[in-house]
């Protein structure tokens, strides 16, 4: 996987989801306590990441902790790939 | 009367009747509990004068509720994202005499309070006393809910004991499943959970909860729905969207889930098949109904012709109830096939607002009626909900008014125009957008406005803000909400 490029398309991904958030979500950008992905903005990201990455992620099998930050979702995604 | 008598009817029954995170009651536990908390409010609470409950999911949510019910006084739920400001309000608006806090969180200055420690001590007291029923009569007040106001204030809604009894029979007629138990999401101040709740309670049913953090938190959301084990769910179509976002939601892991109620928001067609294909015979009932008519007014369940014609139909009306579509201008009934006005009557009604104002209720030809400010037509004894007529909105099933938002607003220091806008993704408000003007030499800051409604307005009703050095008008010298669409 390419890595910056990758990076570059989830936060995209993630920006559109918790609704194009100010300041913008940079890698280490916390998401869960800040409020920013609630449970909307995580169905959004799971369907963005399943189209831009042909990655299905099992919610149920994935620690809440792991949504934390851009950087643990990209590994994440490593992680799933084929 | 039927819903006291409905729940003490198990006051023998150490099944369980409430789950949450906190544990589990049984029915014997519940019932005792609620007629210890009865006998204190008996002796406190003047009759017909409303009692407010503050928490969330917690064991004694259901047993303060219980408690009314048997004494015959009104419940007001307030549900803890409710801000202690608004909470207040509340109170007041509906003369409350006391708050029975199952949550901590709110201390109200309007009115007396009981507090979780020691609501817990006097319901789960052995040697306190338990009141038998208070007498009731069918028009007296079962609960209040208040509902998003366009003026600026909420409105309070009082559904009498004739109303939930209606409406629960004819739920009970709508659904397949009679035993397990029940698992519900919505909020205890969103009416949806009557649905849930006082079904499971006059039935013998567990009625399993889920506290609102959870639904961020997928392996803890499911494994507790796996504990609850659920034949039925109440729920609206958002929270069935957001259990579809996982793969395992499906027969293969809910094996006794076999029939959903739906109520709140719009059902789509596509959300019916994956239902469908994740859990094959599942029974699917759409309902339809505002706040004022008590639940729901309309109920079907969904048949596949139904799916393939793309619009999903809410149903037929209730026994008891009357549906008119009418000319929302002229008032004139309309002729099947043709969109108009909902307009409401029956048993169903509420006797209408607190407070002078009474909105959509009045009487048309002679009829006590709700007109609903929903737009919708019959065709072939099925109603279909097409859409609102004013600006009001739908986020996860609860009702915002844009303009109660815009009012708030206009409250605040230095601001001069206001103008709130949902942003839509896939049909659905993803979230509110709030766009400010200043007065003359005034620095508005969006970061202290957002902070400044949390305190006002409940969660879901809290808008991003964004100044605007000029706020673009039409020629009637109004908010141009197509231009405000239009920026990015």
């Amino acid at each position: 996987m390419n890595q910056p490029k990758a990076k570059e398309q989830l936060l995209e991904i993630l920006t559109e989801a918790c609704g194009r958030p100010k300041p913008p979500i940079r890698s280490e950008t916390d998401l869960l306590d800040s409020g920013l992905l609630d449970s909307l903005a995580l169905i959004e990201l799971l369907e963005g990441i399943e189209d831009r990455f042909g990655v299905v992620l099992e919610p149920t099998r994935i620690p809440r902790e792991r949504w934390g930050t851009p950087l643990s979702i990209l590994r994440l995604i490593e992680e799933n790939q084929g | 009367m039927p819903m006291t008598a409905g729940l003490l009817r198990f006051s023998e029954s150490d099944a369980p009747a409430y789950r949450c995170s906190q544990g589990v009651l049984s029915f014997r536990e519940l019932t005792a509990a609620a007629r210890r908390l009865a006998a204190l409010l008996l002796r406190e609470i003047p009759p017909g004068v409303p009692v407010g409950i503050y928490g969330h999911k917690e064991l004694l949510m259901p047993v303060c509720i219980a408690a009314c019910a048997i004494a015959n006084r009104p419940y007001l739920p307030i549900d803890r994202q409710i801000p202690p400001a608004r909470a207040e309000r509340m109170l007041q608006a509906a003369g409350a005499g006391l708050l029975l806090a199952a949550g901590e969180g709110f201390v109200p200055s309007s009115a007396a309070a009981v507090g979780p420690a020691a609501l817990a001590e006097t319901a789960f007291d052995p040697g306190k006393d338990q009141a038998a029923p208070a007498a009731a009569r069918p028009g007296d007040r079962f609960y209040l809910l208040f509902t998003s106001g366009s003026s600026g204030e909420p409105k309070g809604v009082a559904v009498t004991r004739e109303n939930a009894a209606s409406f629960l029979r004819w739920e009970r007629s709508l659904l397949s499943t009679t035993s397990g138990p029940v698992l519900s999401h919505a909020a205890y101040s969103f009416d949806l959970s009557v649905a849930g709740l006082w079904l499971a309670l006059t039935s013998g049913r567990c009625a399993a909860a889920l506290e609102s953090e959870l639904f961020g938190d997928y392996p803890a959301l499911f494994g507790r729905i796996g504990e609850a084990a659920p034949s039925l769910a109440v729920l609206t179509p958002s929270f069935a969207e957001l259990l579809l976002a996982s793969p395992s939601f499906a027969a293969e892991r809910f094996p006794a889930l076999r029939e959903l109620l739906f109520c709140g928001e719009p059902l789509r067609a596509g959300t019916v098949r994956r239902l469908w294909a994740r859990f094959p015979g599942i029974r699917i009932v759409n309902s339809y109904g505002p706040t004022e008519c008590t639940v729901a007014v309309t109920g079907c369940e969904m048949e596949e012709w139904m799916a393939e014609s793309g619009e999903l139909p809410v149903g037929r009306s209730k026994p008891g109830t009357q549906i008119v579509v009418r000319n929302p201008y002229t008032g004139g009934a309309l002729p099947d096939g043709t969109a108009g006005e909902l307009v409401v009557s029956g048993d169903s009604v509420a006797p209408g607002y607190l407070g002078p104002a009474q909105g959509g209720f009045g009487t048309i030809d002679g009829v006590f009626s709700y007109r609903t400010g929903d737009l919708g037509l019959c065709r072939d004894g099925l109603f279909y909900c097409l859409g609102r007529l004013d600006r009001q909105i739908k986020w996860h099933g609860l009702r915002i008014e844009p303009g109660e938002i815009e009012q708030t607003l206009l409250r605040c220091e230095g601001i001069a125009q206001a103008a709130v806008l949902p942003v839509l993704r896939g049909g659905r408000v993803r979230r509110l957008r709030a766009f400010v003007s200043p007065c003359e030499g005034v620095f508005l800051s969006s970061a202290a406005l957002e902070e400044t409604l949390r305190g006002i307005l409940p969660a879901a009703m809290v808008p991003s803000v964004e100044v605007l050095p000029r706020m673009p008008l039409t020629s009637n010298g109004k908010c141009d909400y197509a231009a405000l669409k239009e920026l990015p």
